[in-house]
C-alpha cells in the first residue's frame, strides 16, 4: 500500500486501537476492587440480606454478601487516608455465620467504626451494628429483632390430600430432618429448637459484650421483637438517635476532622459478572423452555 | 550525467531511538492515555494488595498485547511504524509472511518466557554491528534506512 491509500488504514488502525483501549480500560475500572476516590471516612453498605453468596443479587432480593463486607472492611482498615468506618444499615439481618463473620471482621478492624441504621437494622444486621464503637439511628428505624428463625413451610398435608407420597429413603436416621415433605416428629422438633437456642444465646452474649450491657437485660430484649431507633436508644441498643448529618458531626467531633469526605467501599460489580449472570439465567429458561415441551410430548406419547 | 543510486544500510542508532520515541508518543494518546485512571486507582497510598497486582498483571497484558497488534500490524501492512516513517527507516525482511513480522514482536508481550527478551532484545540492538534487535536478527529481519548515492555515469559507459 503506497502513499496516500495507506493512512486511512493506519487511522482506522489507530482508532481501533483506541476504542479497544478504552474499552478494555473501562472493563478494568469496573472489576477493580481498589477503585476508591479519595476519602477520610469508608462508607461500607449493608443493604439487603447478609448472606455468602450474591448470587440473588441482580434480579431479585438485594443481598449484603458477608465476604464484600469482609474485604472493605479490611481495605479500609489498611489504607492510611481512612480515619474512620461507617456500616450504613439497611438490612433485615441475615444468615447467622455470614453476620458472625461480618461482625467478627468490625471487631477486629484497628480504626473506629461507627454503625448508622438508616432504614432497617434488626437481627443479623444488629448484631453486625452491636460490634460498632458507636450506633447512630434513624429514631424510626427498624432495629434490635435479637432471635432466631428457621421456619419453613410443612407441604405435607397438601401432598396428602393430592395423594402424593413422600417416599423416605434416607441412611442416617435424621437425614431428611426439616423436610416439607413430612411433619416433624416432637423429637426433631426439640433438636431443632435447641440448636435454636445455641445460637440465640450466641447472639445475645454477643450483643451483651459488644454492647456492654448485662446479658440478662439483653436476654429480656432478645424476644425477636424489633424496636424503634428511639426505643431502642432508651434501652441500650444504639447510642445517639439521629440522620446522617447526625452522623457526619459526631464522627467530626470524635475524629477531630475539619471535613468528612464519605468514600464508598464498595465491591464493583464487573461487566463480566453482568453477563456471566445473564448468560447462566437466560440458559436456564432456554433449557427449561426446550425441555417443557419436550417432557409434555413425552408424556403425550406416554 | 548524474543519477542517484538507492542502497539499504541498518538504520543508525538515534534514527532507531527517535522512531521508538514516536511510537511511544502514539501509542500514549491513543493506547496508554485510557489507562491512565485505571492504574491510578490501582496505585493508591496504600498497601498494594494481592488482588490490586493481580490486576495491575491484567493492564500490563492488555497493553503488551495491543502494543504489540500496533507494531505487528503497521509492519506487516507496511514495512514500518509510524515512528519508522518518521524516522525513514524500514523493515526488511526474507519474505513478507505476518508469522514471522509477528514473532519478531513477541517482545513487546508481558509475558514468559518473552520477558527475558526485554534485556536481550535492547542489549543486541545495542551491541550488535548492524544494531538490529535479537529477534529481528534470528528472523532475518533487518531495520535499514534508504540513502541515496550519486553515481556519475556517461551516456555512452550505459
Amino acid at each position: 500500500m503506497e502513499g496516500i491509500r495507506k493512512w486511512p488504514w493506519i487511522i482506522m488502525l489507530l482508532l481501533l486501537l483506541s476504542f479497544i483501549s478504552y474499552a478494555v480500560a473501562g472493563l478494568f475500572s469496573l472489576v477493580s476492587e481498589s477503585t476508591y476516590e479519595s476519602g477520610n471516612i469508608a462508607v461500607i453498605p449493608v443493604n439487603g440480606i447478609i448472606l455468602f453468596n450474591d448470587d440473588a443479587s441482580y434480579f431479585t432480593e438485594s443481598v449484603a454478601n458477608a465476604k464484600d463486607i469482609v474485604n472493605a472492611i479490611k481495605q479500609a482498615d489498611g489504607n492510611e487516608e481512612i480515619k474512620a468506618i461507617l456500616l450504613d444499615i439497611n438490612s433485615p439481618g441475615g444468615s447467622a455465620v455470614a453476620s458472625m463473620e461480618a461482625t467478627n471482621a468490625v471487631k477486629h478492624a484497628n480504626k473506629t467504626v461507627y454503625a448508622f441504621i438508616h432504614e432497617q437494622g434488626t437481627s443479623g444486621a444488629y448484631w453486625l451494628a452491636s460490634a460498632a464503637h458507636t450506633i447512630i439511628a434513624n429514631e424510626l428505624a427498624l432495629t434490635g429483632s435479637i432471635g432466631v428463625i428457621s421456619s419453613y413451610l410443612d407441604f405435607s398435608g397438601l401432598l396428602q390430600d393430592y395423594n402424593v407420597t413422600y417416599q423416605r429413603l434416607v441412611a442416617g436416621k435424621y437425614k431428611d430432618i426439616g423436610t416439607p415433605y413430612r411433619k416433624l416428629s416432637p423429637e426433631e422438633e426439640a433438636m431443632l429448637q435447641k440448636r435454636l437456642d445455641v445460637i440465640h444465646d450466641r447472639f445475645i452474649s454477643a450483643v451483651a459484650e459488644n454492647r456492654h450491657l448485662p446479658k440478662e437485660k439483653v436476654k429480656e430484649l432478645a424476644t425477636g421483637m424489633f424496636y424503634l431507633g428511639s426505643e431502642a436508644k432508651d434501652m441500650g441498643l444504639v447510642d445517639i438517635v439521629g440522620d446522617i448529618d447526625t452522623v457526619s458531626e459526631i464522627i467530626k467531633h470524635d475524629m477531630k476532622l475539619d471535613e468528612v469526605h464519605y468514600v464508598e467501599y464498595k465491591r464493583k460489580r464487573s461487566l463480566l459478572d453482568v453477563v456471566q449472570k445473564l448468560s447462566t439465567t437466560f440458559g436456564f429458561w432456554l433449557g427449561r423452555g426446550i425441555s417443557t415441551p419436550v417432557i409434555s410430548t413425552l408424556h403425550m406419547s406416554a | 550525467m548524474r543519477k542517484k543510486k538507492e542502497l539499504w544500510r541498518p538504520a543508525p542508532l538515534w534514527k532507531r531511538f527517535l522512531a521508538l520515541t514516536i511510537d511511544l508518543l502514539v501509542l500514549e494518546f491513543f493506547v496508554f492515555s485510557h489507562f491512565e485512571h485505571v492504574i491510578r486507582t490501582m496505585l493508591p497510598g496504600r498497601t498494594l494488595s494481592a488482588a490490586a497486582l493481580a490486576q495491575l498483571s491484567f493492564v500490563g497484558g492488555a497493553l503488551g498485547i495491543l502494543v504489540f497488534i500496533y507494531v505487528t500490524v503497521l509492519e506487516y501492512s507496511f514495512g514500518q511504524t509510524l515512528g519508522y516513517m518518521a524516522a525513514n527507516i524500514v523493515i526488511v525482511a526474507p519474505d513478507s509472511s505476518l508469522w514471522r513480522i509477528a514473532l519478531s514482536n513477541v517482545t513487546f508481550l508481558p509475558f514468559f518466557p518473552f520477558i527475558m527478551l526485554w534485556i536481550i532484545d535492547p542489549l543486541t540492538l545495542l551491541i550488535s554491528n548492524n544494531h538490529q534487535r535479537f529477534m529481528h536478527t534470528i528472523l532475518g529481519i533487518n531495520v535499514v534506512e534508504l540513502y541515496a548515492l550519486d553515481e556519475v555515469t556517461t551516456q555512452w559507459k550505459v
